[in-house]
């Protein structure tokens, strides 16, 4: 019997594997920056990964990122993936860029509505699976091709570039010295957080997720509760967007696609569950945080940007298979 | 029916974790026999049958099939055998035609493709001698439920089966269906074949079954032909004076109405249910599976939508308001299948206590971990829960503590009214009685409580008032003081309509002849 | 008259109202949509897509869902094209070459596919992320061997397999006739043999409309289930091939996003999610519902930005119709 073995089964109510589950993410974070730190050192300019500038730069670069795995996460846990999170993005961060930059409209004006519309788009997601009962990987699958048809509608294949000062702020301001994205990022992980497990209304997304028919029978309104889910997955998409294209000044049709499997693999590896009613924004955000890592000291040692999608796609299956061969020995 | 013995089972004895489902039972099947299993729900008859069939291994005792020791229990040696198993959820696939399906994985080939043409032809012999008039080229998502029956017939048919077990064959089709099943029935016994048949219903002994096997409790009770015993004579032997500890009960003066339910019909199942509950009362609903007792929990809790027809909860009408509605105005119900539709196994006790009371505990929003764990473990206390803390996740109870979380949340919503469907189903005897006294206390306090059940004698021990259900109607009522096992189970197997008909076959022969 | 109505309605597949309403609303804007001409050009190009679609199907009827179809479709393309021209460097014969990278290709995609097969039947995993994380490594793959350029092949063998008969040869009536139809059509009869004619094709039928059931008459899903991604990665190599050779190149960017078309084509032709209802028949009526939006847009005059968005929307549009359609019928069943 392998060690392995040995300590999962010892450890198999699920509650203390998950416990085992996060300890050791965390544990795998530490190492990656380990990892990172060694390779990287380099005599001519000391500790490269190491440094407050570089490690603020990774959370800032992951911000993107967990803003939408907030939002994946939730409808994980209310019910199933979120598959048009890339387009949401797209569309909304099209929209709002217009807005400013074509049409000079004021930026509370511009980022009002990209919220609203990821809201809304969100809706429509969220009906197309309760009311039509269409499969969600399906619904939202077909939702992210015709956005991404919008996206590219609006923008033709143009790039727009340069945004006003005040709404840049959230882009590239600082507060306290931290960069906004990660301001924005804290604020929306810490409303996220308290949502899904100090609310009614989180609860019911655990009940729904983890059993439809006995939440249903237990008095949840599972399909409101569902197509909430959904419509806060495209108001975060669209956040997200919004702080992207400040801070990177420029906006273009396909900004949102390169999201999409980065954002599966860290709610997967983060421990959500994909069959509903186990949502883990802490793990989310673990795991996001040990991608960014991952993706920066590729960087830092030039490893060509098409190895590290390969990377990625690998990362999900050993993740889901690990987490099936737990289960399995629970 | 010959001599030459198809199935020789002796001492079979079958346990499950707190249960024995069967008890040094023997049964014996001759070839060209139909030989009926009966008894009431719990009695071992499923077990026995799976046994039978290959699906479950005996703890102890043996089989025989047609003179051959039955060495390994698996459905695919139990078919090799000659043994074919219909269950009432056929096994087929329904987007393929019939002759696919009774052919399924012995296809036969031609130059390494199938032979469309050779299977539709066998296919259609085999309808054939089953007098079954219908396309071989019918989807089975086409055909009527007696249709497909035939269709997993022939299937048994096709692999040479000797011996067909029937799993409650008649409990959805229609009485002309019934009839040409039976004419079916007699057509594969005087084939040879032996037929294990599983039913409730005492008038299909009218006219199927050579030999009848009671069981009762999971034990042998006793083997009779057919011909020789009467009604009353099975009804006793199914009947038992079983040794219950029975809770016993305060009972209280009837309260105000709180729930009347008039002429309720779905189209499906409920047939025109009328019955009334009040407050103080425990009500039992007994009746046969099949009979619509769920069907008529769920119509009332909002679940399941019904056609016509009305529910008055406290004075009011309600007219198919949906369960979060009803939920809200204090009615609760425990359903028949815990896990599924009771509890939410991935997520901790507490969770799953106040879930139906999140807006009353926490009516800003704001969910304290705190206050929900203290709340779940004042239930906890309450219905002595065995768990070592609040958050361990549902699914690693017991079945007794899961169905006292099941009971917890309701409690926990304050509700008025409990329909318990199956309370004590699969729970070992000092939960049971717990739950009892739960109940008990709950009307003491005011509540009213329907409880469908099929262990009669707790229906008989915990009920103010009686109704018995059958096929989607209620056929008795029975008042505490006047109910026997006899008369519950006369009523819900239908024996005083057999009564009935063979008076009135009498009175017709006797004028007859006079 | 009203019931009659109604039951023709319903008796005739969506996706045949769905093509039909389209044509007649594109030949009223512009009359030069109905022309002979104009529907070979349909045809030819969804031929490719026919190709595709016909695997998406067959693992949709097992109850599953294959993602990395577009994936496998392009790095196919890139492989084979790689090996081609690297056997045409050194000095081999076009056809030898084309035969070498057809190979090579097809092997490309039973490898995927088996990767694939093993993680959803042995590991156990949903198809969904098994399909979507082969996506991914799909994808990279391709970029990885083509660069980010595009790979230009000049094997006037293999272009062969990808233009209209008249190109080459000379005769009546072939400007009509396309190898890419012929190919589809081929591999169309195939595969309707496979399925409806081989006990492999009605073991996937049977896992998709009841698994356990299956198992219980002595089939052995596990290895079925394998094959099934084998099959429709293989048949999503062919359609790379074909289109590389259509393209007369191959690059990583062609394909993404086609698994999206395959999959509403098999929904479109009545394959649902349950059960293991529909067939490749309808498919081809799928395929044609999202060829004849595609081209009737362009020859309308849709401004080309236009297109992806109103092609998405109105495939959504169909596929919902066709969710109501069913269902209306399942009703009157």
């Amino acid at each position: 019997m392998s060690l392995a073995h040995v300590t999962a089964k010892r450890l198999a109510p699920a509650l203390e594997r998950q416990w085992l589950l996060g300890a050791a993410r965390f544990i795998v974070l530490i190492c990656v920056c380990v990892v990172m730190t060694v390779l990287t050192r380099s005599d001519e300019y000391g500790l490269v990964f190491l440094n407050l500038n570089n490690l603020l730069n990774i959370v800032r670069n992951a911000s993107i990122l967990i803003i939408i795995g907030v939002g994946q996460t939730i409808t994980l846990t209310a019910k199933d993936v979120d598959l048009s999170v890339g387009s949401v993005l797209s569309l909304t961060s099209v929209v709002a860029a217009i807005m400013l930059n074509r049409y000079g409209i004021p930026f509370p004006v511009a980022i009002f509505t990209a919220l609203l519309i990821g809201a809304l788009l969100g809706l429509i997601n969220g009906l197309l699976i309760t009311q039509v009962g269409l499969p969600p990987f399906i619904a939202t699958y077909g939702t992210l091709w015709v956005l991404f048809g919008f996206a590219y509608l609006i923008l033709q294949g143009a790039v727009i570039y340069g945004f006003p000062a005040g709404f840049r702020v959230i882009g590239n301001g600082t507060l306290l010295g931290i960069p906004m994205p990660i301001i924005v990022m804290a604020a929306v992980f810490g409303l996220g957080y308290f949502l899904l497990y100090h609310t009614t209304l989180g609860r019911r997304f655990f009940a729904t997720g983890a059993n439809i028919e006995t939440a249903r029978m237990s008095g949840i309104k599972v399909e409101r509760v569902i197509v909430l889910a959904y419509v806060i997955s495209g108001f975060l998409s669209a956040l997200a967007g919004l702080v992207l294209i400040a801070f990177t000044n420029g906006a273009e049709a396909r900004i949102g696609d390169r999201y999409l499997l980065p954002v599966m693999a860290i709610v997967v590896m983060g421990g959500t569950s994909l069959a509903g009613g186990q949502g883990n924004l802490l793990g989310t955000l673990v795991a996001a945080l040990i991608m960014a890592v991952i993706h920066n000291g590729m960087n830092i040692l030039a490893v060509p940007a098409i190895w590290q999608s390969l990377v990625v796609g690998l990362l999900i299956i050993a993740s889901v298979l690990a987490d099936q061969w737990l289960r399995r020995r629970a | 029916m010959d001599d030459r013995i198809l199935i020789d089972a002796r001492g079979i004895t079958k346990t499950f974790p707190g249960v024995r489902a069967l008890d040094n039972v023997d049964f014996e099947l001759r070839a060209g026999e139909t030989h009926i299993l009966l008894g009431e729900n719990g009695a071992g008859k499923s077990t026995l049958m799976k046994v039978l069939s290959g699906a479950y291994a005996p703890d102890e005792g043996d089989v025989r099939i047609d003179g051959q020791p039955v060495e390994t229990f698996d459905p695919r040696v139990a078919q090799r055998m000659g043994v074919s198993i219909i269950y009432q959820e056929f096994n087929l696939i329904p987007y393929m035609d019939v002759a696919q399906n009774i052919f399924l994985g012995r296809f036969p080939k031609k130059y390494g493709l199938i032979d469309h043409k050779k299977m539709h032809a066998d296919a259609a012999a085999l309808l054939h001698n089953l007098n079954m008039h219908v396309d071989t080229h019918t989807l089975i998502a086409d055909l009527s439920t007696a249709q497909q029956q035939m269709v997993e017939v022939a299937k048994a048919l096709s692999i040479k089966s000797k011996i067909l077990i029937m799993d409650e064959p008649t409990s959805s089709l229609s009485e002309r269906e019934t009839e040409q099943l039976f004419a079916t029935i007699h057509q594969l016994n005087a084939q040879g074949i032996g037929i294990v048949y599983i039913s409730h219903r005492l008038q299909e002994l009218q006219e199927v079954g050579h030999r009848v096997t009671v069981l009762r409790d999971g034990q042998f009770i006793g083997r009779k032909a057919n011909r020789e015993v009467t009604v009353d004579e099975l009804v006793g032997m199914m009947v038992g004076h079983s040794v219950h500890d029975m809770f016993e009960r305060d009972f209280q003066p009837q309260g105000a109405e709180c729930l009347r339910v008039e002429n309720l019909s779905n189209g499906k199942r409920l047939r025109g249910v009328s019955m009334c509950l009040h407050r103080g009362e425990i009500v039992g609903l007994a009746g046969l599976v099949g009979s619509g007792r769920t069907d008529l929990a769920r119509a009332i809790f909002g679940v399941d939508a019904y056609d016509s027809g009305q529910v008055v909860l406290f004075g009011e009408a309600v007219r198919n308001l949906d369960a979060s509605d009803m939920v809200a105005r204090g009615i609760s119900l425990l359903p028949e299948d815990r896990k599924n539709h009771g509890l939410a196994m991935i997520l901790p006790v507490a969770e799953n206590i106040v879930v139906s009371s999140l807006d009353r505990l926490f009516p800003r929003g704001y969910v304290s971990r705190d206050r929900e764990s203290a709340v779940a473990l004042q239930y906890v206390e309450q219905l002595r829960i065995a768990t070592p803390s609040t958050s361990r996740l549902a699914q690693y109870l017991s079945g007794g503590n899961q169905q006292k979380v099941v009971l917890a949340k309701w409690l926990c919503t304050k509700a008025k009214i409990f329909i318990f469907d199956e309370p004590t189903r699969g729970i070992d005897v000092g939960a049971k009685a717990e739950i009892h006294a739960f109940m008990n206390q709950l009307v003491k306090e005011g509540a009213a409580v329907l409880m469908i059940s099929s262990e009669l004698p707790e229906v008989i021990g915990m009920s103010d008032r009686i109704y018995v259900m059958r096929e989607g109607r209620i056929v008795a009522e029975i008042p505490h003081a006047e109910a026997t096992q006899e008369r519950i189970i006369e009523y819900a197997m239908g024996a005083d309509e057999v009564r009935q008909n063979r008076i009135q076959a009498e009175t017709t022969r006797g004028k007859g002849e006079s | 008259m009203r019931t009659n109505g109604a039951a023709l309605l319903l008796r005739v597949p969506s996706a045949a109202w769905v093509i039909l309403l389209m044509m007649t609303v594109f030949t009223a804007i512009n009359s030069r949509y109905l022309t002979l001409d104009n529907l070979v050009n349909i045809v030819l190009q969804n031929a490719v897509l026919l190709i595709l679609s016909l695997g998406a199907t067959l693992v949709i009827l097992s109850e599953g869902i294959d993602l990395s179809l577009g994936s496998v479709l392009t790095l196919s393309g890139v492989t084979c094209v790689l090996a081609m021209k690297s056997l045409m460097a050194s000095g081999a014969s076009n056809g030898l070459a084309m035969a070498a990278g057809v190979l090579v290709g097809l092997l490309t995609g039973t490898l995927m596919g088996l990767v694939t097969g093993a993680l959803v039947s042995l590991g156990n995993m949903p198809s969904f992320i098994a399909s979507l994380g082969m996506m991914g490594v799909g994808g990279a793959l391709a970029l990885v061997l083509a660069d980010s350029t595009a790979i230009y092949i000049d094997n006037p063998v293999f272009s062969f397999i990808g233009e209209r008969l008249d190109k080459s040869i000379d005769g009546p009536l072939l400007q009509y006739l396309s190898m890419p139809a012929f190919i589809a059509a081929a591999v169309f009869g195939v595969v309707w043999v496979i399925l409806y004619h081989t006990p492999f094709g009605r073991y996937i039928i049977a896992i998709g409309g009841n698994e356990s059931g299956a198992r219980l008459s002595g089939i052995n899903t596990v290895s079925a289930k394998w094959m099934i991604y084998v099959a429709a990665a293989v048949l999503a190599s062919i359609s790379g091939i074909t289109l590389a050779a259509r393209l007369e190149a191959a690059d990583s960017i062609v394909g993404v996003g086609w698994e999206f078309d395959a999959i509403a084509a098999s929904i479109l032709g009545g394959t649902s999610f349950a059960k293991g209802k529909g067939g490749i028949g309808g498919t081809v009526l799928g395929v044609l519902v999202i060829g004849v939006t595609r081209n009737g847009l362009n020859v309308i005059g849709v401004p080309s930005l236009w297109q992806p968005a109103l092609t998405g929307t109105i495939i959504i549009l169909a596929i919902v119709f066709e969710i109501i359609h069913s269902r209306w019928k399942e009703g009157r069943r």
